[in-house]
């Protein structure tokens, strides 16, 4: 975004990134071993993933499925033939000395991303996509908890599938980066490729950032900084702005332009809130990539993209732009289900198909359901009232068979035990009430509250409301509704 | 026990089989073999005398109780230093993994175990399969069995060449009937040639090289060594066929298909490309004549001759030695001391850890494969991969293109296998480009993934000052054309024995 400073230059933050996304296969990516996060170290390791000589690598074909998922997800081109790299460096957690990559022939490339501009509603952001390649993870060096506080290296995760997307420099500011990441995120939930947890590591964020800096005679561009692993939305908004204002003291203390100094690495330091450096880029190893002799290129045929395209799970906009369609919501209440995830979305989904009531339906999950499953930081799938249950629940209220209140109660029981429709209405002794009930409990009132009647006939609306109340006390089941019908056609008979 | 009685493996198990041996009877024999002519040829690095008599002993309990005997039953067979057997030290004859143990088997070595074959031990081998004479090894060099001892011995002894030396030289020494080697760029055939005996270096793709301690993987194929091509064609039948564990093997649909393609032909239907390059090669005269007479036979039993050109074989050892590297070095990077292999005692109490990997691998490598990494590293880094790794591959397609445009004329091709007999070991010493050299006619077939055998020739005369030392014949077919390369050896295996008959009577 571009901010105009009282010595009349305006700032502009180029920003791209690069999102590392580990896939959620059920093996690595070159073994069969599995991904599972939280193991004790090294028990999901076997020769080939700890690099001992004479093994070799096979690619697993449920990576190449999720990476086409997302090649198709983000509108990319699929690249058959696409190629394996060895990237080079010496560390004692990447046991071959290389990691296995794609360098200049990723699986997928050439896409892009829409989402809403987060300051400024009206304005749809566009981010074009670079490229998005699959590679291997390493594994993971536990400083300071060896004996005499050396280093241990876990190789769980060594060879766990990554699929690392990178954008163009696109963004223009904190806020929109955090936002494409949400909008990603979304993306990547719904078609199924990720957990996307980022405390455990399966999504991580670097940023590329720099400034556009517009003098009145000339425009300016500051050295780009790469921020590395940033493992929170939180933190790349924090970071970028961190990195932002930095750069621009820097470059009014200096003048320091891009190509006068070599790309820098930094990493934010979430305690302190600053980006440090880690390293410059020329000191930067030279990787020495080449193709992989013992991997072939991967050959995606045409039907088989086909098929996978035709296996895609509905994408978020799909889906909203069917709950507006179908279900008559709004887009504010079809974004807020939607936004939750793919489980929600089909919650909803099952609710109003059973009640045939979207927008009732829609009511109780953004107003009820949502608001106990924030308060209990709890997801959907662990909410205690089926879909089944709920769309009951509403087609009941739709119907009339059921006042608001009356299901509130239901609802509340429901929370506490897992009930039918009927056992719950029993339980709370619930029952339907015949016309005849009904009239002769405006006998009955009509009777006993002459002095209200005679004051609503006087005009004073408001005085039925104490009778209504009076009629449900004493019979709880009656809805108020049809009592209001049946009293007003007697006092206005 | 007497020369005569080294028999091939074929009728070894056949009389195993029979009853007329028993595989415990045979494994000792073997290893009285082994103790007898090792001391003199350190072609056995390690001999599993326990687990080969243990496992000997079940196999004869298995025969007896009438149980299915496999194609190489109670076959015992010398394995190169660098093929994985579980629990088995695999050093690659470096220092680097001297106390490396497998925890898992090579594909081909279980395959070897499946088909009732006895793994007697592993044989001497160039440092990780780098070098062309089996000296560059933790072990010392291997002696070629010919004219290693006796009224004609020389000194320091020829090279058995390498890097399958132990391999070639074992089967050669009559120690076991077979081996398997492994060939990047001639390390079966060259041996095979120096030591006497058959060699194949398989189609790329045909024999799994999981287990394989790669040197440069997209050259690397396991191959056997044996005395006969029958003998050579019965190790390659068991150790071939697709593995899942290989990305790089060749499906089983695949083979047919292209098997069907190449069809059937007798000798007489034969077109036997000569290469006109390697004709034109500086050659030892025992091996020009070995090529003479291997093409008067071939005319003598109807075959047609052919010469056809391979324009680009002048680049071969360039192309070979720089994609070679490049592999390797890559290959070798996981020899930093961290998990496995050696690792350096570093004095300074605070080394870093660029200090403790440059130390591990400073000690653990010897100076041929350091050369060679050097060498890859150089050709990979940025700014140089263009010029070099690059203009290598683009030359290696040109190379393929030459050789398919052969084998649209002919249907094998004819040349030596190496320019000269067996060198003296050390000749090559000061001389790292010389030693490349006897590689010039071996390393194509692997830069184009070609089949190729080296078929010893029994020479009808000798002048009286001319070297005895053995001399063969290489012949490429195209991709899994095998059964044409061993059609063409089984009829000049005929042919050796009656000039071996003719020369003695």
């Amino acid at each position: 975004m571009s901010t105009t400073t009282p010595s009349a230059i305006s700032v502009q933050t180029i920003i791209g990134l690069e999102i590392h996304v580990q896939l959620a296969t059920c093996s690595k990516l070159f073994c069969g071993c599995s991904t599972r996060y939280g193991q004790p170290p090294n028990t999901q390791t076997c020769p080939i993933c700890q690099g001992l000589p004479g093994t070799l690598p096979v690619i697993n074909s449920q990576a190449i499925d999720l990476a086409m998922d997302v090649g198709l997800a983000l509108e990319m081109e699929l690249v058959s033939g696409c190629r394996w790299d060895r990237k080079h460096y010496f560390y004692p957690d990447l046991p071959k000395g290389y990691q296995t990559s794609q360098f200049d022939l990723p699986i997928t490339r050439k896409g892009r991303l829409e989402f809403r501009d987060p300051t400024n509603a009206e304005t749809i952001c566009s981010v074009r996509i670079n490229r998005a390649h699959l590679e291997e993870d390493a594994g993971k060096s536990l400083h300071g908890e060896g004996v005499d506080g050396g280093t241990w290296i876990d190789l769980n995760r060594t060879g766990t599938p990554l699929l690392e997307i990178v954008t163009e420099p696109d963004l223009r500011s904190a806020q929109q980066a955090k936002a494409f990441l949400q909008q990603l995120r979304t993306i990547l939930l719904y078609i199924g490729v990720s957990d996307c947890n980022m405390q455990e590591g399966s999504m991580r964020v670097d940023a590329n950032v720099n400034l556009r800096i517009d003098n009145s005679n000339e425009t300016v561009a500051t050295p780009i900084v790469e921020i590395k692993n940033l493992n929170s939305f939180r933190n790349v908004e924090r970071a970028i702005e961190f990195e932002r204002d930095r750069q621009l003291q820097h470059w009014r203390a200096t003048g320091e332009r891009m190509g006068q100094r070599p790309k820098q690495t930094r990493g934010w330091d979430a305690d302190r809130e600053i980006t440090t450096v880690q390293r410059e880029k020329e000191e930067a190893a030279d990787y020495r990539y080449f193709p992989c002799p013992d991997l072939p290129p991967v050959v995606l045929s045409v039907e088989q993209i086909a098929e996978r395209r035709g296996k895609l799970p509905r994408l978020p906009q799909q889906w909203k732009s069917d709950l507006i369609r179908v279900w008559k919501l709004s887009d504010y209440d079809a974004s807020v289900i939607v936004e939750q995830g793919r489980d929600m979305a089909e919650y909803f989904e099952i609710v109003a198909r059973i009640s045939q009531d979207g927008k009732r339906s829609a009511n109780w999950i953004t107003q009820e359901i949502m608001r106990l499953l924030n308060e209990q930081q709890r997801a959907i799938t662990q909410f205690p009232i089926s879909a089944q249950q709920m769309g009951e629940l509403v087609a009941a209220v739709a119907n009339n068979e059921l006042d608001h209140a009356r299901a509130r109660e239901i609802f509340a029981l429901w929370l506490e035990q897992p009930l039918s429709l009927g056992e719950a209405k029993q339980r709370l002794g619930i029952a339907s009430i015949s016309s005849d009930e009904v009239e002769q409990l405006v006998a009955d009132i009509v009777a006993q509250h002459a002095a209200a009647i005679d004051d609503y006939r006087q005009g004073k609306k408001q005085a039925l409301g104490p009778l209504i109340a009076q009629a449900k006390k004493l019979n709880p089941n009656v809805s108020p509704a049809k009592f209001r019908e049946a009293l007003l056609r007697v006092v206005e008979g | 026990m007497t020369q005569q009685e080294n028999l091939p493996a074929l009728e070894l198990s056949r009389r195993i089989r029979s009853g007329d041996l028993s595989v415990v009877e045979s494994t000792r024999r073997s290893l009285a073999e082994v103790a007898q002519r090792n001391p003199t040829l350190n072609a056995f690095v390690e001999v599993w005398s326990d687990a080969a008599l243990t496992r000997a002993a079940e196999l004869d309990h298995k025969r007896v109780s009438g149980e299915s005997t496999g194609p190489l039953f109670g076959v015992p067979i010398g394995l190169k230093s660098n093929l994985c057997v579980t629990g088995q030290l695999c050093t690659c004859a470096s220092k680097m993994l001297s106390n490396y143990r497998p925890t898992y088997s090579a594909t081909v070595c279980q395959r070897l175990l499946d088909a009732d074959a006895i793994l007697l031990g592993r044989t001497n081998m160039d440092e990780y399969a780098m070098g062309s004479g089996t000296e560059y090894s933790i072990y010392g060099p291997t002696r070629n069995p010919h004219f290693a001892s006796g009224p004609n011995a020389v000194l320091e002894g020829y090279s058995p060449g390498g890097s399958s030396g132990g391999s070639a030289a074992a089967v050669a020494s009559g120690m076991v009937p077979l081996a398997l080697g492994s060939d990047t760029g001639g390390s079966i055939r060259q041996p095979a040639a120096f030591c006497g005996v058959y060699g194949l270096k398989p189609t790329y793709g045909r024999v799994s090289r999981f287990g394989l301690v790669a040197y440069a993987s997209s050259l690397d194929q396991i191959g056997p060594i044996a005395t006969t091509p029958e003998d050579l064609e019965l190790l390659f039948q068991v150790i071939q066929g697709s593995d899942r564990l290989d990305a790089t093997s060749l499906s089983r649909e695949k083979v047919q298909q292209v098997e069907a393609t190449l069809g059937h032909k007798s000798l007489k239907q034969l077109r036997v490309g000569i290469i006109r390059e390697h004709a034109e090669q500086d050659l030892a005269p025992t091996v020009r004549r070995a090529l003479e007479e291997t093409k008067e036979y071939l005319k003598s039993v109807g075959a047609t001759l052919v010469e056809v050109s391979l324009p680009k074989q002048a680049q071969a050892i360039a192309t070979y030695y720089l994609i070679a590297s490049c592999e390797a070095a890559s290959n070798l990077s996981r020899y930093d001391g961290m998990h496995f292999g050696h690792r350096a005692q570093v004095p300074e109490k605070n080394a870093t850890l660029e200090q403790v990997i440059a130390a591990s691998r400073g000690e653990g490598f010897g100076a041929e494969v350091k050369r060679r990494i050097m060498l890859g590293t150089y050709a990979l880094s940025h700014g140089y991969a263009e010029q070099y790794y690059q203009q290598a591959t683009r030359m290696r397609q040109a190379i393929r293109q030459d050789f398919a445009a052969a084998f649209a004329e002919v249907d094998v091709l004819l040349g030596p296998t190496t320019p000269a007999p067996a060198f003296p070991i050390g000749a090559h010493r000061q001389d790292p480009i010389a030693m490349y050299l006897t590689d010039q006619f071996t390393v194509s077939a692997n830069l184009a993934g070609l089949p190729a055998i080296s078929v010893p020739i029994e020479l009808t005369n000798f002048q009286p000052d001319e070297s005895r030392l053995p001399v063969a014949v290489q012949f490429h077919a195209p991709p899994c054309g095998e059964s044409r390369l061993f059609a063409v050896a089984n009829a000049l295996h005929e042919r050796n024995q009656s000039a071996k008959l003719g020369a003695e009577a």
